[in-house]
């Protein structure tokens, strides 16, 4: 892999780090803030990618492997909060969510 | 081969105190096995005493044990977590776990009627493995660990039957007597580490020289042994402690605890050694202690407390011999004391649990009707008589011979000293002749027909009449030939104030004076009690009057403290409470406290809960350190 | 057998774990998983200690991913103690609760395998799993109840938030694993750091796993999570939630320091930022009129302890370690303790506890004064090492503040003991309660101790000691 093409794909996952962390700054709902949070480690992902291309070393590909397992799980776990949230307030909209303060 | 057995001589009491302890707390039905749980915790005692009967018959040289890690790893303060076996630490251990397990084999019997008889022996066995701590220790915290240790042991016990408020004042005051005591072992140890940057107690004696700090050092450990040894002028928790069970009054409180702090001043002898004019304070209280010690014991009725104030004075007789440097006379009279001492007091809870009373006056008459507990009582009371050739005319001998010594070299004092040992031995033999023969000759005062205590009690009784004869063969004087303890074996740990030999003549003439008054004592409580019937307390008190009163109510040592220390610090607490407290302690202080809370009530409304902003918070916040670290 | 040391504590949670997972599915078996649980815990917690008594050498096993035996095994000895204490707790809740939510137990379990992990791996990827599964762990810990209404919300931000950091962590890494092309951190170690001390990827690289690693330790401006979701979570598990991020993010952090050359004044820089956050927590603590809140703002302060130590070399690092245990263990206690009552928790309603319940009373007292550096306590010991490394360190100003933040925190931490101790009838302190508190200073201070300096002793023998060549 050349070197100019590893910059590209790392301004890539830079752009889509960035704007994981836009959407959650800007959305208000949980299960779109689930979404940015993905994009944020698939960022990371790609990066790893790149790396292992760019070193010729497989550990980087293969920690992906395992990168999209822990953003599975973590996607479970973070929908049965979206649904105990919702059971509890009947909205998803995580903004609300002041009651803890100070 | 010492470097594997005293590991497993620790662990076993410490295995007992732990099993016994957790098992008595969560499993019910142990509780009730009360042969097994006295057995158990016997059982592990006789083990340590046989191991470290192997140490010491394969005794060659002075060895460690060590844990690789250290106790507190804090640097610079490193202190190691390591034990030192050397002819004195070993010798003490004998003691501790021989009479100690005589003693534990005893209490079975003693508390077989007791409920939680389990908290009883897990705390006997928790005090052997804090005494052994004590006297193992190689630096100074180890040590101070096992000294409170053993008070808080001692607390425990004494305390046992805290349903009775009397109990629990007894135990708190002990508590607290000694807490006054510690505060002096605390700050020598401090100034000792200030000065020399070590607590191991063998860099020590390569570190000190004379000076103001041995001698400070030297009067504070001093303190520290007066408590704990029930000297004056802290000894007034010694009587009290006698409201725990007998069996605990025997090991703790007369034949290892209360030697603890013999055995820190022998320990410590390079102190002593460097500044002999600290002795001459210690030798001073030392023989005030034994002298009041004997009075007082010569007017009580309570069995314990004769034995009690018979303890304290004793004690006096052992810091006597540390006062003339004679660290080893010390040591060879804790010795036996030990012997002589548990027997009586074992004696004692033999009577008491066959009379269902302590006041003296209601016994009489028990050598027939208990006679193994009776003619042991008598070996143990000729034995602290001083008569020859028992345990306790040689440790005594001893220590008057080296006081006498002492005086030879030029320090009067000392001759005033000896004279009055001379004077306490006779009390010693009179008020012991008096407490055998009112308590077991004569006709039987009390209610019920006491009988002769089970085996288990009367086993202990006979290992430590034999003690009481035998145990001072191995230190005779040296008109008859060669103190073994001395020259052989404590000599390799301890060094003595060096002072001349006594000519023969000398020796024979203080031998002769020893003989004379523990006879004459005896012979005297014979006329007073044994031949006219316990008509000595009248004769006392028609000669002595106002003052045989005085001795009877203990001096009113205790009324003179509570005037002197408690009522003032009472005052003072009440001056804390309503001066100190709400004018000074209320103002500054206050408004900063107040201001401080105004702060943090402010900074925590920057917590609004709105996740959104932390987020962005967050994001502001790693910006800078981005910044911050790419700027430089 | 010594290649796999590394794994058998995790082997045996991990199993152990799935046992009880079955178990529970079984309605007649339910009701006796707590039990089952803490015996599986209590036996890692056995196990690790006797590896670390009888293996003082760590050993490396499993392809040198994992290191295990020595202070390796003594570390997930002290997690596991804590979490079995975690779990004793939660025993309690559960069975009241009549046995909903035992799914906790098992997770539990699991969370345990991966952070008794932790401190032993030696790659990368397994480091971040560990982490992972632990911090996901503790999301779903705060929000486990049914009664509490503010457990969903402090769930959510806590796993928003949490997400977010870890996003942060990852990116971090892969930029490390684009600089060295290796994942395995004893490659990191001989590396040639100095020559990249200008390089702005290297900053990046750091930064952004800083950030990670100062979210999870609740460092001022990166805690926003800690007072809300500590404040919020139920009481029952969130002594635990407490314990496992704090030492989630000590571990990590302090093999990265190990393995890595950070330039002096960053460090300079990281301790300033503990001594700010120390002022923060510490004040803001001060503020509140809820325990469990206040606890919350004060974990931020033991963060920044524990931040203050990690920088402060070798020695430091050690000390950090043994705080972050300590503070594991006394505040699973603490609120352990706390979520026994039914009560609010107010300081109001702790009014005149110490008379009505003595011995209870006192335990809660004594784990507050360790929390906040009582001298004969093990709170004490574990603060003292920490400033004492730091002051060795050369970090003289912000030692001074962060130590001016401990002296409030005595403030706070005693209030709440203050309100036990007042009004009430006059009840005199009986025997038992003096006997207790001998015991307790003494099994909380003085016995400690001695594990502290067997810690110290397999620290230096795995070498954690030695100098960067």
């Amino acid at each position: 892999m050349k070197v100019e093409l590893l910059y590209a794909v790392l301004t890539l996952s830079g752009g889509l780090f960035s704007l994981g962390l836009l959407g959650l700054l800007l959305r208000r709902n949980l299960l779109l803030a689930f979404l940015a949070i993905e994009l944020m480690l698939n960022a990371a992902n790609l990066n790893f990618l790149a790396f292992s291309r760019y070193h010729n070393e497989p550990t980087g590909a293969i920690f992906v492997l395992f990168g999209i397992c822990l953003a599975a799980v973590e996607a479970v776990i973070g929908l049965g909060l979206v649904v105990r949230l919702f059971r509890a307030h009947e909205d998803l909209g995580f903004t609300k969510l002041t009651a803890l303060r100070w | 081969m010492v470097e594997q057995i005293l590991p497993l001589a620790l662990a076993l009491p410490l295995l007992g105190a732990t099993t016994i302890g957790l098992g008595g707390l969560w499993l019910p039905i142990l509780r009730k096995q009360k042969y097994l749980i006295g057995g158990i915790a016997s059982m592990l005692v006789f083990g340590a005493f046989f191991l470290f009967l192997a140490a010491f018959l394969s005794y060659k040289e002075p060895s460690y044990f060590a844990f690789a890690w250290d106790w507190i790893a804090l640097d610079p303060l490193r202190i190691p977590l390591r034990y030192q076996v050397d002819t004195l630490s070993l010798w003490m251990s004998l003691i501790i776990t021989g009479i100690g397990a005589l003693i534990h084999l005893y209490s079975i019997g003693y508390m077989a009627e007791e409920e939680g008889s389990w908290r009883y022996f897990a705390f006997l066995n928790l005090f052997i493995f804090a005494m052994l701590t004590l006297v193992l220790a190689d630096s100074l915290p180890l040590l101070f660990l096992g000294w409170e240790g053993v008070g808080a042991c001692s607390y425990f016990l004494i305390g046992y039957w805290f349903g009775e408020e009397a109990n629990a004042r007894a135990a708190q005051k002990a508590f607290i007597m000694n807490r006054i005591g510690d505060v002096g072992l605390l700050a020598g140890m401090i100034w000792l580490y200030a000065e020399t940057g070590t607590f191991d107690i063998e860099r020590l004696k390569d570190y000190m020289y004379g000076g103001e700090v041995a001698m400070g050092v030297g009067l504070l450990f001093f303190l520290a042994a007066t408590g704990k040894s029930a000297q004056l002028p802290l000894y007034t928790w010694l009587p009290d402690a006698m409201a725990g069970p007998t069996p605990v009054s025997a090991l703790i409180h007369a034949a290892t605890m209360v030697t603890a702090g013999v055995y820190l001043m022998a320990r410590m002898d390079f102190l002593y050694n460097l500044t002999p004019e600290t002795l001459s304070i210690v030798g001073a209280i030392a023989i005030t202690t034994a002298l009041l010690g004997g009075l007082v014991a010569l007017a009580q009725q309570d069995i314990k407390k004769v034995l009690a104030y018979s303890t304290v004075s004793q004690l006096g007789f052992m810091f006597a011999a540390v006062s003339a440097g004679a660290y080893t006379a010390a040591i060879f009279h804790v010795f036996t004391h030990a012997f002589f001492k548990a027997l009586l007091f074992l004696g004692s809870g033999s009577l008491i649990h066959a009379t269902g009373t302590q006041d003296i006056r209601k016994m009489g008459g028990l050598r027939k009707k208990m006679p193994i507990t009776g003619w042991t009582f008598w070996i143990g009371t000729v034995a602290i008589a001083g008569i020859p050739p028992l345990a306790g005319f040689f440790s005594k001998d001893e220590i008057s011979a080296a006081v006498y010594t002492r005086g030879t070299t030029g320090e009067a004092t000392f001759y005033v000293y000896w004279l009055t040992l001379v004077g306490v031995a006779f009390l010693t033999a009179l008020y012991m002749g008096r407490l055998a023969w009112v308590a077991l000759e004569g006709e039987y005062r009390g209610e019920g027909t006491p009988h002769e205590s089970p085996p288990e009690m009367t086993i202990p009784l006979g290992v430590l009449a034999v003690g009481s004869i035998a145990a001072g063969w191995i230190g005779l004087p040296p008109l008859l030939g060669e103190s073994w303890i001395r020259e052989h074996w404590l000599s390799q740990s301890i060094k003595e104030l060096s002072v001349p030999s006594l000519s023969h003549g000398t020796e024979l003439f203080l031998l002769c004076i020893s003989t004379i008054v523990g006879l004459v004592g005896l012979g005297v409580a014979w006329l007073l009690y044994g031949r006219k019937k316990a008509a000595g307390d009248t004769f006392f008190s028609k000669h002595l009057g106002r003052f045989y009163t005085l001795l009877s109510q203990q001096l009113q040592v205790d009324m003179l403290y509570e005037r002197a220390f408690v009522q003032p610090y009472y005052i003072l607490a009440d001056l804390a409470k309503d001066v100190i407290g709400p004018w000074i302690g209320r103002g500054i202080p206050a408004l900063v406290a107040q201001m401080l809370s105004r702060l943090g009530e402010i900074l925590s409304r920057l917590q609004v809960g709105y996740t959104p902003l932390y987020l962005s918070y967050m994001i502001a916040g790693g910006l800078l350190l981005l910044l911050w670290v790419l700027t430089g | 057998m010594n290649n796999y040391m590394g794994i058998l504590s995790a082997g045996w949670l991990i199993i152990g774990g799935a046992l009880v997972l079955i178990a529970g599915t079984f309605q007649k078996v339910r009701r006796r998983i707590p039990e089952l649980s803490i015996a599986i815990g209590g036996g890692a917690t056995l196990l690790n200690g006797l590896l670390a008594w009888f293996y003082p050498l760590p050993k490396s096993g499993f392809f040198g991913m994992v290191w295990g035996g020595g202070i390796y095994s003594f570390l997930a000895a002290g997690v596991m103690l804590a979490i079995t204490v975690g779990l004793s707790f939660l025993w309690r809740s559960h069975r009241e609760g009549g046995y909903r939510g035992w799914e906790a137990f098992p997770l539990t379990l699991f969370i345990g395998a991966a952070l008794s992990t932790l401190p032993a791996s030696n790659h990368l990827l397994l480091s971040v799993v560990a982490l992972e599964t632990v911090s996901l762990g503790a999301y779903v810990l705060t929000g486990l109840s049914w009664e509490n209404r503010y457990a969903p919300e402090a769930a959510v931000k806590y796993f928003l938030l949490g997400a977010v950091g870890f996003a942060f962590l990852l990116l971090g890494i892969s930029y490390l694993y684009g600089l060295t092309g290796t994942l395995y951190l004893h490659h990191l170690w001989p590396m040639r750091w100095t020559a990249w001390h200008g390089n702005s990827l290297f900053a990046l690289a750091m930064v952004l796993i800083a950030i990670g690693i100062l979210f999870k330790l609740s460092i001022f401006p990166f805690h926003w999570w800690a007072p809300d979701v500590y404040g919020g979570a139920t009481p029952s598990s969130a002594g635990l939630v407490v314990a496992l991020g704090k030492l989630n993010a000590a571990f990590l952090a302090g093999v990265f320091l190990h393995y890595i050359h950070i330039p002096s004044d960053w460090l300079m820089g990281l301790a300033s930022i503990a001594a700010i956050s120390s002022l923060y927590g510490n004040l803001g603590a001060l503020g509140q009129t809820s325990i469990q809140r206040m606890l919350g703002y004060s974990s931020i302060a033991h963060g920044s302890y524990i931040l203050l130590g990690l920088v402060s070399g070798p020695e430091g690092r050690l000390q950090a370690w043994g705080y972050t245990l300590v503070y594991a263990l006394t505040s699973t206690l603490t609120f352990g303790l706390l979520s026994l009552r039914a009560e609010p928790m107010e300081y109001k309603s702790l009014r005149g506890l110490g008379y009505n319940q003595p011995g209870y009373a006192l335990a809660v007292a004594i784990c507050l004064a360790s929390l906040s550096g009582m001298p004969p306590l093990i709170g004490f010991f574990a603060k003292y090492g920490i400033f004492t490394a730091a002051f060795r360190a050369g970090y003289w100003l912000p030692s001074i503040v962060a130590l001016i933040g401990a002296l409030i925190g005595y403030f706070y931490y005693w209030r709440p003991i203050a309100w036990m101790y007042q009004a009430g009838e006059e009840i005199p302190i009986r025997m038992p309660a003096l006997a207790l508190s001998t015991g307790v200073l003494v099994g909380l201070g003085l016995l400690p101790m001695a594990l502290w300096g067997w810690l110290d002793y397999l620290y230096g023998l795995a070498g954690l000691f030695l100098p960067r060549p």
